[in-house]
């Protein structure tokens, strides 16, 4: 019973809180006023009852002086009519005595245990029998019978004597007995005015804490919410604490709204960050790509200034050739200016179709150049492999690599091996010779990227002979070393391809793994 | 750190504290302001109940004071009209008949009481007879003349007294006289004590002191600071005055003196005593004790010896006398009624005895015969109450007023 009580008020005083502000204040200017209006009520009832009564006090008093007076009345009447015989005052003394008889009967009439009531009850009785006695006596008079009249009227007489002795007495009496009553309420109405002017004091404090009670509950969440407001507009989001939500109120939603807020900045800000970050790695990507392209774009302007010069005047060559009919000497000499062309028109990316080509037309060069000393060959596992796209100057460096440190300074016959096949999810394009190999801490350096170029240029020096030195300035190439192609696949394919050397020894040959994630590709 | 961040960092920290200060500061504001909130509707609370419970008290009163309802109804209302309505003796008298008479749905009211003019017994009888009374309880006139007045044809011989009497036997209202009697033809009943009885406990007291008296001056040991120093014989007699009221009938002091004359003859000692009657007019208190103090007089060879007082206002008047000539004991009284003011005198010897009247049987009894009469026709036509000595060897015994231990009982 009692829980369902608290459920009940609790519920009661939820739904309050929950309340619009406007409903709050409406209770509150309602609720204080209620509260004086009532108060006022209780004082003005109190304060009437008390003067009824009061006026209730000495009704008898008024009673009785009436009976008194309108008894004088009747003497003086009857007397009047008995000296004078004037009808008119026989008319007021009948008057009078309906009057009387009136009043009178509005006295007690009953044995009461109270001497005021048996008084009463005797000024009644006196009454009846001194009204029947003005009526004998003035029968007598009319009778003219003298003697019995003037015992009557003397009766009559000693008869009013003993009512208003009575109504004298009893209304002492009831003077008396009242004024205790009166004092009494006469004390209540000075307590009155006191219990009044403090009941009203202490309600105006009592509705004023109460106000500022509930205003300040009102006003609290604003003030919370408005200080973490200023909070987090000067930027302190990682100080700002969840505002404390009181009520369902406008506030209330307002302050849920704002902690929601709250919440979900550094939620953002993070994810703006990120995207930043990525944004800046990308752009760091870029610019290294582009540093590492210059680089190579730098190797191969310097390697072009020969070229340049060389590409024009084999173009003339092979003119020449063309007008001479010396086909062979035109076909070397276009294959050494498309070699040249490709250098210079390279693009930052390529298909492995293109790569393949300027392969081949390197062996080929190379194989004029040095009687047909290197057999090449090709394996591709599937044409449609030689779409991927890879950075350029790629594939060439290595097969320049292969040949100049691998098969170039060895007795038999030098093989290089190219094949494009696919593997799990990766394209891979394997490089093999039958050369010299390299040894097992060269490839280490050369994966760790802690060889330098010099050191990769010079990986198989052997002789320093004049004759060498041709060759030696020949295995310098274009220039382009086995890092820089690494650095820049890894660039290109954001570390998502692979990059391995083998090697089983020496004179076991060298190959060169490149795997490009083809479904990363295909994406792109 | 440089100064100006450290400065920085001092100002943050100052800040935070101001902050979680002023937090504080809130919350315990909230508190005090339930709290003063709380003890504001206490207070509020308790000044209006405290107000509402007088105001209903004061109210509840000043309508009971005005209620009549509140008062019992009664089927019958009988008058006693008294000689003296200030003493003791018929105050309790009309206490104990009213008593018995609230018992039996009947009350009795003491007529002209509540009057603010004394009127004379005769004013009272008409009143009575004119305020439809069941029943008159009368302290006599004490004459009885047991004629029929009635009877007689022209009523002028008749004194007022007795044409009231005749018409409340016209009008059918009983009457009962107490203490003293009216002719037998008008009332019903009378209650009294035995005045005779009275006499002779008197004369006993005044036998018993001369021989007391005698016998100690015989034997030299009398105390004259508490006696005179007379030896009475028929030559020196013991003077005896009886103080009695002007309104005590002659019928009543004839009883008592031949009470005491009885009992002085059978000690063959009447003529060792002077006797004399005095009447005192106690309507007027002062002129009364004057007379008492003119009774004793100044002279030591004036005074009398016994004094025997027939009421109680007499008693009292005579001991003050006494007191008052610094002669208290020097010359014997023998009172009238018993009080608790008699007690330390009985037992200081300045009041030799008084006499313990059974009020509680005289009320009863007039009440009784009046109800008797109402309810059957008839009653007994006289009802005696008892009366016993008091003195100072039985005074232990003797509890309140009147020596009637009923009425402190109840």
């Amino acid at each position: 019973m009692k829980k369902n009580r608290n459920k009940r008020f609790s519920k009661i005083t939820r739904r309050f809180k929950d309340a619009s502000v406007r409903t709050k204040l409406g209770v509150l200017v309602i609720g204080s006023l209620i509260l004086m209006f009532m108060a006022s009520i209780y004082m003005y009832y109190n304060i009437n009852r008390l003067s009824r009564k009061i006026d209730n006090i000495y009704v008898g008093n008024v009673r009785l002086n009436k009976i008194e007076e309108t008894l004088d009345k009747i003497q003086v009447s009857w007397t009047e009519y008995l000296n004078t015989n004037d009808h008119d005052k026989s008319t007021e003394y009948y008057s009078y005595r309906l009057d009387y008889e009136k009043l009178i009967d509005n006295l007690n009439g009953d044995i009461k245990d109270d001497k005021l009531s048996l008084m009463e009850r005797n000024i009644r009785c006196l009454s009846d029998e001194y009204l029947e006695l003005t009526t004998v006596t003035a029968g007598a008079r009319k009778g003219k019978a003298v003697k019995r009249y003037r015992t009557l009227y003397e009766q009559t007489e000693q008869m009013y004597g003993y009512i208003k002795s009575y109504i004298s007495s009893l209304n002492n009496r009831m003077f008396k007995d009242n004024a205790e009553t009166y004092g009494a309420l006469v004390s209540a109405i000075r307590f009155l005015e006191v219990a009044s002017i403090l009941i009203f004091v202490l309600l105006a404090v009592f509705d004023v804490f109460v106000v500022l009670f509930i205003t300040r509950n009102i006003t609290k969440p604003l003030h919370e919410l408005a200080k973490a407001a200023d909070k987090v507009s000067e930027g302190k989001l990682d100080n700002a604490d969840a505002v404390n939500v009181y009520a369902m109120d406008e506030v209330g939603v307002v302050t849920v709204a704002f902690n929601q807020m709250v919440s979900s900045i550094p939620r953002y800000l993070d994810r703006l960050k990120d995207s930043l970050e990525q944004e800046r790695k990308l752009k760091e990507k870029e610019l290294l790509m582009e540093a590492s392209l210059k680089e190579a774009h730098l190797k191969v302007l310097q390697a072009q200034i020969n070229p340049h010069f060389l590409f024009n005047t084999l173009n003339a060559g092979a003119q020449l050739a063309m007008l001479e009919k010396a086909d062979r000497t035109y076909e070397y000499v276009q294959n050494v200016a498309s070699f040249y062309r490709y250098n210079i028109s390279a693009n930052d990316e390529v298909k492995l179709s293109e790569e393949m080509k300027i392969v081949d037309t390197y062996i080929f060069i190379l194989n004029v150049r040095f009687s047909g000393e290197i057999q090449y060959h090709k394996d591709i596992e599937s044409e449609e492999y030689l779409d991927v796209k890879l950075p350029c100057m790629v594939l060439q460096p290595i097969v320049e690599n292969c040949i100049n440190h691998g098969i170039r300074d060895i007795e038999r016959e030098g093989h290089i091996y190219i094949s494009v096949y696919k593997e799990d999810d990766y394209i891979c394009i394997n490089i093999a010779d039958n050369g010299k190999g390299i040894e097992q801490s060269v490839i280490d350096k050369i994966m760790n990227g802690t060889i330098t170029d010099a050191e990769g240029d010079s990986i198989i020096v052997e002789t320093d002979t004049a004759s060498e030195k041709v060759k030696k300035e020949d295995k310098k190439g274009n220039g382009l070393g086995l890092r820089n192609v690494i650095e820049r696949l890894d660039l290109y394919y954001n570390g998502k391809n692979k990059f391995e050397i083998f090697s089983n020894g020496k004179d076991q040959g060298t190959e060169f793994i490149i795997s490009i994630p083809y479904k990363t590709m295909l994406e792109n | 750190m440089s100064k100006r961040e450290s400065r920085l960092d001092k100002r943050k920290k100052t800040m935070e504290k101001d902050s979680r200060r002023s937090l504080r500061g809130k919350v315990n504001l909230d508190r005090l302001f339930l709290w003063i909130s709380v003890i504001f509707a206490v207070l509020l609370a308790t000044i209006i109940i405290s107000s509402i419970v007088f105001f209903h008290t004061t109210i509840e009163k000043s309508e009971q004071a005005i209620d009549k309802d509140k008062y019992k109804n009664y089927k019958r209302v009988y008058a006693m009209i008294v000689n003296n309505m200030e003493e003791d003796f018929r105050n309790s008298i009309y206490k104990n008949a009213l008593r018995y008479a609230k018992e039996n749905d009947v009350y009795v009211e003491l007529l002209g009481d509540d009057l603010d003019k004394e009127y004379t017994k005769e004013d009272l009888l008409r009143i009575a007879l004119n305020s439809k009374y069941d029943g008159i309880i009368l302290e006599g006139n004490g004459i009885i003349d047991n004629r029929d007045l009635s009877d007689e044809e022209d009523d002028e011989n008749l004194s007022e007294f007795d044409k009231l009497l005749n018409e409340a036997k016209e009008k059918n209202v009983p009457i009962i006289t107490i203490n003293e009697d009216v002719s037998t033809n008008y009332r019903k009943s009378f209650v009294c004590i035995n005045r005779y009885i009275l006499g002779r406990e008197y004369g006993q007291q005044l036998c018993d002191y001369l021989d007391l008296h005698n016998r100690q001056k015989k034997s030299g040991s009398l105390d004259l600071s508490y006696d005179n120093d007379k030896y009475y014989t028929e030559g020196t007699k013991c003077v005896v005055k009886i103080l009695c009221d002007e309104a005590q009938s002659v019928n009543n002091l004839t009883t008592v003196m031949s009470g005491i004359k009885s009992r002085l003859a059978e000690d063959k000692k009447t003529e060792l005593f002077d006797i004399e009657i005095i009447p005192v007019d106690s309507e007027s208190y002062y002129a009364a004790e004057e007379e008492v103090r003119d009774v004793i007089g100044d002279k030591e060879e004036d005074r009398p010896d016994v004094m025997i007082c027939l009421s109680e206002n007499l008693t009292s008047m005579a001991h003050s006398a006494l007191a008052e000539k610094v002669i208290a004991g020097k010359i014997q009284i023998l009172g009238f009624y018993y009080i608790s003011f008699f007690k330390e005198e009985l037992m200081l010897g300045n009041i030799r005895c008084t006499v313990a009247i059974d009020t509680g049987q005289m009320g009863r009894y007039a009440v009784k015969a009046l109800e008797e009469f109402i309810n059957t026709g008839h009653t007994s036509d006289i009802h005696m109450a008892d009366l016993k000595l008091v003195n100072k060897d039985n005074l232990a015994s003797f509890l309140g007023e009147g020596g009637n231990d009923e009425e402190e009982s109840k």
